[in-house]
């Protein structure tokens, strides 16, 4: 069994923040993600489950197997955890071949040098390196040393695998390529693994469960879908990619749908509640720029439609356009003098709306993408 | 475009503007023409030097004779293996001494762990003078301290400890050996990627298999460095066998030197040479090789984010490398000065009966001792500050030349440190009294400041080196292209930046001058000595009372002097609380930062 | 060979008279001395124990200091000092004093000016120089040096031989032989009287400890490393029981020897009236008394005993003539590089 719990785990950095109780469980065969910006302690609870640090409170247990028990002064050193590792920096030992590298764990353990020579023949093999193995690291390239590194922690398939960063040393190309490569990896062998990462789009890409994490707590645990379309917490939205916020006032709540005012605006809007919402509270309102919808203002008078249909909108002066390739990115102003950044895709953008900086059009906020967070949260 | 005729009527001229196109590329000669002077033509006179048969500045003939009477003579065989031996023994124990307090100060867990770089530090700085009539107090066979404390412990039969034997040399000399090679390996410990040890420990190997597997073949290339270097220090070292060795009965090439020179009548100079030569030649190639060691692509790679590293925790094995750091740090630096205080405040070093300040009111009263003290300030500001100087501009120098001019100004460098003191003395006579003229430096001051700018200069490069790769090129290079000259832009630059780390380096290579013993031995005259010559001076004339009550003044003024500086730094460093130069300042408008000022 | 303290009264009458003269050209030089602005005298010596009888010059003559440079064990460190001086033209020393072997050597090397003053008139034939390179002011006694804690004097030995033999074996301490310091001379004088064989040389080198310097010697009997010392310079004895060292001198006569240094004036000394002046101040009454106080025999006839040294009751070997100096010393060498080196 190759689960992990974090039994209310907490460790200070030293210079007064810190890990406060962190409850996780990693189920049998999950890729975990701890997503989070540097400092919030993701590295370092990633460091505690290796062994390499030593947690100041609470428990760490590996399977049935309490690794680490602050209150007893149980620590069982990294060497002794059966775990793989993967490192930003790739940690290759230069002073040996890649055979050599990948073959390290397994010698660690004593395996017949038959079966050492198998396994990292096998190895290489998966990571897409076979042939390579009498190179030294320095002969390699960025991403061929981190698929050694991969094939290194893979070698004495051990229960958990663990991974700090690991594309962030790679440029855009190589890391989409090598998360991929990881995606599939994982595929066949079914270790358990946590990865630690700032990278939303590796997050989402690769975990079974994320947890966002902030300041040494987790801000939000749950699969990429519910994390991305649901987030609970303004820093979690923010963090998935929700460029836009609004501050609103909750009118009504009815299911998980509120109805919202904006100052300035007459018409109330509908957006969808994540967490807990009353009416009267004031209200956080998140929209991603690819879901912002821009059409003509109707002229007064004209019958509005269904709320929470295209009528969901607002009034906005368009203050800049850029081009970005595959679409437009608008630069709106409200009433409440409010930014709101819309990108609309290339073949969207009409002349008419490409040239209408200065002009006032109606932003659309499709209820659905809509999300509306207590302004506490 | 009409040609411009140049060629005409520019012919006279056209030599001097050839020079003065050139110019700039010619700004390096004073420097070479300099070091030459000061490195090159002592060493090639040394090397004419065993071919005379007449000392220095005295009229004789040329003679092949003492050089071939070399291989005969089965005393200097026995030297020449004594140095080799205590050269290669002290280095082997110091290379795996130092690798093992590097690992017990950087990954453990130890409680005594911060004593270790301090301890080192102290004992490198400390020159070895004090070192040699230290332990000899401590550990001679008779009526050294450390066996009267064991004799009053186990009883009459219990005196183990003899300093004056070889293994108490060796000891001795192996003690230097360790704080030097420590503080070469530290800095190359520190940078050693933590994430390399990490992926060991996590792939199922041990702390101790890591350092054995991973750190150490990583640390190859320092430690070989290290190794040669400490190596051409014991071939060099001089004072320790001088005092301690002579009553063993053992000679050293250096000391066989010097005594060839001192105690022969008439002092055999060819020998004395030849000998010399033959050191230098040896620790020439050693350094060289060494430089290539260090050349070689290094596995050392700098450190990626400061991760925290949790330390080994040693639990029993803790209570074992407490104790090897405690005892290290008795023996290496409480035992000698401790005995040298006691043996100042004694009527007889050794006599435990009274105790008497006499000593102290004695030796400064001592004819020649006021103005020795005063020269040996001097020297030691003076020295200090030349061969800084000159060690910085080597350093900014070496990194504005081509390749070829380069290579020849670090051969040329590399010429003090294959010269132990003595040797560079006997080259500094043979350069200058030997060429009428320039002999009336003989018995004055300038022949001392000569001699020891040479011995000196490493002491001041390493620091200068150290100090100058803080500054990036590109700052220079600003400053020029903001209209500054040359010179400017490197006092105002360069200058400014590296003060600290140049006031450090001063006071290093001061200390190193302070307590330097070979140079003035052989170079000072009867009315010119220094503290150092006199402390030998009173050790060998039968007064080691007064000897010891000199060398722990000195101690305590260097001591001072030290704490004095360490205090005027911090000071420096307060005041100018401002981000270094080279790194992006947010700016602020000009009104508020006067107001902060 | 010393005179016994009883004289004639008619050369006691004489030499007063003479003293009273002599008076007279010691303050002349005085006031040449400082008319040319010679406030101090260079002197380089082995002797490290003659700071009082410096002290008492300074008192005579205000204004001259004596400023010794001592050069320990005399020999090579000495004779090359003077030579390199010579050969640079820097001239710093004014005087030496320093063993016959070192004065035989600047004599061949034409490093001395001859000087004669008028007080050397009261000195024995044998120690002055014809040509008035050199006078000896003072002999010194080398001969057995105990420790008082470590050996009772009744249970020291009585001869060299017993000195030297199986009972005393890691014992006793000896000075190295360099050539041309103390020890050398002590040998070489014992040599030319034939009172030392190649066998007892073997026994000193089998039985004894080595000592780098003489002076050195002295301090490792003071500390208890050796029980007692061969031929140890008694001159420096008083200082140390005056620090409390217990340490005394023994007289062995069948191997104590005496001689002195001779002093000379260098050429081209920097401050040859400052010099001449001590030096004559040194061999007239004033000086040798001075000497007395410092431990060393004084050579000028009537010069009273060292209050704390034995008298040298029975002495019997005769100095090395000083034309045989240098042979001497020389065939001594060869006889302790064969043994000892």
């Amino acid at each position: 069994m190759s689960t992990i719990r974090l039994d209310g785990m907490s460790k200070g950095f030293g210079n007064g923040r810190g890990i406060e109780r962190l409850d996780i469980t990693v189920d049998d065969g999950e890729f975990f993600v701890l997503l989070g910006p540097s400092g919030c302690g993701k590295t370092t609870a990633l460091r505690c489950i290796a062994g390499l640090e030593e947690p100041d409170g609470g428990r760490i247990l590996l399977g049935d197997r309490v690794v680490a028990d602050a209150g007893r002064g149980l620590f069982v050193p990294p060497d002794k955890r059966d775990i793989g590792m993967v490192f930003q920096s790739y940690a290759l030992w230069p002073h040996m071949t890649v055979n050599d590298n990948v073959a390290y764990p397994l010698r660690a353990r004593r395996v017949g040098r038959e079966a050492v020579g198998r396994a990292v023949v096998g190895a290489l093999d998966r990571v897409g390196l076979a042939g390579y193995g009498e190179r030294y690291p320095a002969e390699l390239s960025g991403g061929q040393q981190q698929r050694v590194a991969l094939a290194r922690a893979l070698a004495a398939s051990p229960r958990l695998i663990l991974f700090d960063e690991p594309l962030s040393n790679l440029d855009a190309q190589l890391r989409a390529r090598l998360r991929q490569d990881l995606h599939l990896v994982h595929r066949e062998t079914r270790h358990t693994a946590v990865y630690v990462t700032h990278d939303q789009t590796e997050a989402l890409a690769l975990a079974d469960r994320v947890a966002i994490m902030k300041e040494g707590r987790i801000e939000q645990i749950g699969s990429p879908d519910a994390v991305f379309r649901a987030p609970r917490t303004r820093f979690v939205a923010e963090f998935v990619g929700y460029e836009n916020r609004l501050a609103a006032r909750v009118l009504s709540v009815d299911g998980d749908r509120a109805a919202v005012a904006l100052p300035g605006v007459s018409a109330p809007l509908i957006a969808r509640r994540t967490g807990p919402l009353e009416g009267g509270r004031t209200a956080d309102l998140l929209i991603r720029a690819s879901r912002i919808g821009l059409a003509a203002e109707p002229a007064a008078g004209r019958a509005e439609g269904q709320p929470g249909g295209s009528s969901n909108g607002l009034p906005v002066r368009v203050e800049d356009v850029s081009f970005l390739g595959d679409h437009h990115q608008f630069r709106l102003r409200t009433a409440d003098d409010a930014i709101l950044t819309a990108n609309i895709p290339a073949e969207r953008c009409t002349p008419g709306l490409l040239g209408a900086v200065g002009a006032t059009l109606r932003a659309i906020l499709p209820a659905d993408d809509l999300v509306a967070l207590d302004a506490a949260a | 475009m009409a040609p411009a005729p140049f060629h005409d009527d520019h012919h006279a001229r056209s030599a001097w503007s050839w020079l003065r196109r050139r110019r700039r590329r010619l700004w390096p000669l004073p420097l070479f023409a300099g070091l030459a002077l000061l490195l090159v033509w002592p060493a090639a006179m040394l090397a004419i030097g065993v071919f005379r048969t007449a000392p220095p500045g005295m009229p004789g003939g040329w003679s092949v004779e003492p050089l071939l009477a070399l291989p005969g003579s089965t005393k200097l065989w026995s030297a020449a293996a004594h140095s080799v031996l205590l050269a290669l023994l002290s280095t082997a124990v110091a290379v795996v001494a130092a690798a093992g307090f590097a690992f017990l100060a950087q990954r453990t867990d130890l409680r005594l762990r911060r004593l270790v770089t301090p301890t080192m530090v102290v004992i490198y700085a400390t020159p070895s003078l004090f070192h040699g009539i230290g332990f000899s107090l401590l550990g001679n066979p008779a009526i050294g301290f450390a066996n009267a404390a064991l004799r009053a412990a186990f009883g009459p039969e219990a005196g183990l400890v003899n300093v004056e034997s070889g293994p108490g040399l060796l000891a001795v000399i192996a003690i230097r050996a360790t704080a030097f090679t420590y503080l070469l390996l530290a800095p190359a410990f520190l940078a050693l990627d933590r994430a390399h040890e990490d992926a060991s420990l996590v792939s199922g190997v041990g702390r101790f298999g890591t350092v054995l597997r991973i750190d150490l073949p990583l640390l190859t290339p320092a430690l070989s460095g290290a190794a040669i270097l400490a190596f051409v220090a014991g071939l060099h070292s001089f004072d320790i066998p001088l005092i301690l060795g002579q009553a063993a009965g053992i000679e050293v090439l250096s000391t066989a030197i010097y005594d060839r020179l001192v105690h022969a009548y008439p002092p055999q100079y060819a020998t004395a040479s030849a000998l010399s030569l033959l050191l230098v030649l040896v620790a020439a190639a050693l350094s060289l090789l060494q430089a290539r060691v260090l050349g070689r692509r290094s596995f050392v790679t700098v450190a990626g984010k400061a991760t925290r590293q949790h330390r080994l925790r040693l639990g029993r094995w803790g209570l074992a490398g407490n104790a090897a750091i405690l005892a290290f740090v008795l023996v290496a630096v409480i035992g000698p000065l401790l005995s040298l205080l006691l043996g100042s405040v004694q009527s007889v070093p050794g006599v435990l009966d009274s105790f008497t300040l006499v000593h102290y009111q004695r030796v400064f009263q001592r004819p020649g001792m006021i103005d020795a003290v005063r020269t040996t300030a001097l020297l030691a500001v003076g020295v200090g500050a030349l061969a800084m100087t000159l060690a910085v501009l080597l350093a900014q120098a070496g990194q504005a030349l081509p390749v070829p001019a380069r290579s020849a100004l670090r051969l040329m460098t590399l010429i003090p440190f294959a010269m132990p003191g003595i040797v560079t003395a006997l080259a500094v006579m043979w350069a200058y009294v030997g060429v009428p003229g320039l002999r009336q430096i003989y018995g004055t001051v300038w022949m001392l400041v000569l001699a020891l700018v040479v011995v000196a200069l490493p002491f001041a490069m390493q620091a200068a080196q150290a100090a100058s790769a803080q500054i990036a090129p590109e700052l220079t290079a600003a400053a020029r292209v903001s209209g500054a000259s040359a010179p400017r832009a490197l006092l105002d630059v360069v200058g400014r930046l590296i003060a600290p780390s140049f006031l450090t380096g001063w006071f290093l290579v001061a200390i190193a001058v302070a307590g330097n013993l070979d140079v003035p031995l052989l170079l000072g005259t009867p009315t010119l000595g220094t503290v150092a010559s006199h402390i030998y001076q009173l050790q060998t004339q039968g007064q080691l009372g007064d000897a010891t009550a000199l060398l722990v003044t000195t101690m305590a003024g260097l001591f001072a002097a030290g704490l004095s500086g360490l205090g005027a730094l911090r000071l420096l460093a307060v005041k100018r609380r401002r981000p270094a130069l080279g790194t992006p300042r947010v700016p602020r408008s000009s009104t508020l930062e006067r107001q902060a000022a | 060979m010393l005179r016994l303290p009883l004289l004639p009264l008619a050369t006691a009458l004489s030499l007063t008279a003479a003293a009273a003269a002599h008076a007279e050209s010691l303050d002349s030089l005085y006031a040449k001395a400082r008319q040319a602005g010679e406030t101090q005298l260079v002197l380089y010596t082995p002797y490290g124990h003659l700071q009082s009888v410096f002290d008492a010059f300074a008192r005579a003559y205000p204004g001259i200091a004596v400023q010794p440079a001592v050069i320990s064990g005399g020999g090579a460190p000495l004779v090359g000092r003077i030579a390199a001086e010579a050969a640079s033209g820097n001239h710093v020393g004014d005087l030496v004093l320093s063993g016959m072997g070192d004065i035989a050597t600047l004599t061949a090397d034409g490093r001395l000016e001859p000087d004669t003053p008028d007080e050397a008139a009261a000195l024995d034939p044998q120690y002055k120089d014809a040509n008035g390179l050199f006078q000896v002011p003072f002999t010194t006694l080398f001969t057995l040096v105990y420790n008082t804690t470590l050996v009772k004097e009744e249970q020291l030995p009585r001869t060299l031989d017993e000195a030297i033999g199986k009972s005393w074996a890691g014992k006793f301490g000896y000075t190295r032989y360099t050539g041309a310091a103390a020890p050398d001379l002590v040998g070489a004088t014992l040599a030319h009287n034939d009172a030392i064989t190649d066998e007892q040389l073997k026994a000193i080198k089998a039985n004894g400890q080595v000592s780098p310097t003489a002076a050195q010697l002295l301090t490792h009997v003071a500390q208890g490393r050796v029980a007692f010392g061969l031929w140890g310079p008694t001159q420096n004895v008083g200082n140390l029981q005056r620090d409390g060292a217990p340490i005394k001198v023994k007289y062995l006569a069948d191997s104590a020897v005496t001689f002195g240094p001779g002093l000379s004036l260098l050429r081209q000394a920097p401050h040859p009236n400052a010099a001449r002046l001590f030096k004559g101040w040194l061999l007239g009454t004033a000086g040798q008394t001075a000497l007395t106080k410092a431990s060393s025999y004084g050579t000028r006839t009537g010069a009273p005993v060292p209050p704390d040294l034995p008298a040298l009751e029975g002495y019997r070997f005769t100095g090395i003539p000083l034309a045989q100096w240098e042979g001497q010393v020389k065939s001594f060498r060869t006889r302790t590089l064969a043994i000892f080196d």
